[in-house]
């Protein structure tokens, strides 16, 4: 389990949905792509979707509507970029193509440093079986350990999340968990 | 461990089944490995250069098969679509293909480890689902016929490192 859809309301996460590579692959990943393409299922909508890839720690989908909405809530980038009629962002996508790619990646950056967010892709990690945790997740995971039911928690990972990643199993161990 | 060769099995077998897509009241054709490949050409090749090693692997020919949960993609960004997600009381046992192809493909952690029977052992964030897709939590009635117990020692209970 590598990938997790992101929903976004107002530039918050309120929904976080562990996905099957099948459907990354298949046909939800596939509409994302489109719809990011061509901006024609998510225009005008204030849902957004990511797909976000553990093990790569990457965006790797976005609705097409993701940077207008991110934008309307955080108030940077470039405004002469931003237009609210679909023709003139057409026009201003073909005028800087580069400038697309810039706000893409500073919107997605600011998405990942969220606390919010980093405390999610904890725990979506732990569930995940995974048994690495980067420096800055380290604090967030110490501090969520801390106020559980420890030893419970330790058998739900050792038992159920790991039952069947005899590799992870072994690696868990000398794991930080 | 409590049953090796039965465990050995499962990995083998169920745990790598190949999840294929709902069509309704038509039998489901079992796919290939040469599909799986296809598939996996989507993503680009940066997208998969650093991608983890799975440490479960799909089985060259596999005689299992498994409904898919699909999503209403024409709802995707529609409010009212995330609301209608399945509840534990949805997830019953002797479901037809069909019947689980009806279901919410998302679910929330909470109502999956009610499922499972277990007790919420830290303060998950009540945001995280599952993608039901994940879960083999129910069996069709259907799938009684195939060659393999499907989900065998898992059935009725909670498991997350399946079918990824």
């Amino acid at each position: 389990m590598d990938f997790i859809l992101i929903g976004l309301k107002d530039c918050h996460i309120d929904a976080l949905v562990l996905l099957t590579q099948d459907e990354v692959l298949g046909e939800l990943g596939e509409w994302l792509a489109e719809d990011y393409a061509q901006n024609s299922y998510s225009n005008g909508k204030e849902r957004s979707l990511l797909i976000y890839q553990l093990s790569n720690e990457l965006f790797i989908r976005s609705s097409g509507n993701f940077v207008q909405n991110w934008q309307k809530c955080n108030g940077n980038g470039s405004q002469e970029y931003i237009s609210e009629e679909p023709d003139e962002v057409l026009v201003q996508e073909r005028k800087y193509p580069h400038l697309k790619d810039a706000i893409f990646l500073k919107a997605f950056s600011e998405l990942k440093q969220q606390p919010d967010f980093l405390k999610l892709r904890v725990q979506a990690k732990f569930l995940s079986g995974r048994t690495y945790f980067t420096p800055e997740e380290k604090p967030i995971l110490n501090s969520w350990l801390r106020d559980s039911d420890r030893v419970s928690l330790f058998e739900f990972f050792r038992d159920k999340v790991l039952e069947y990643k005899d590799d992870t199993n072994r690696s868990f161990t000398d794991s930080i968990l | 461990m409590r049953f090796p060769l039965r465990k050995q099995e499962l990995q083998k077998t169920v745990l790598t089944a190949w999840v294929e897509q709902a069509k309704t009241q038509q039998e489901m054709e079992i796919a290939t490995d040469e599909q799986q490949e296809q598939q996996m050409q989507t993503l680009t090749e940066s997208e998969l250069e650093q991608e983890e090693v799975l440490e479960i692997h799909r089985p060259r020919v596999s005689n299992y098969r498994k409904q898919a949960v699909p999503w209403n993609l024409e709802r995707l960004f529609d409010e009212g679509y995330w609301k209608e997600s399945t509840k534990k009381d949805e997830i019953r046992y002797e479901e037809t293909f069909q019947q689980i192809a009806s279901l919410h493909p998302v679910i929330s952690l909470e109502d999956i480890l009610a499922v499972g029977k277990l007790k919420p052992m830290a303060d998950f964030d009540g945001r995280i689902h599952g993608s039901l897709n994940l879960f083999p939590v129910f069996q069709s009635i259907q799938e009684q016929k195939q060659l393999f117990v499907p989900f065998g020692l898992c059935q009725g209970a909670w498991i997350l490192s399946s079918l990824v």
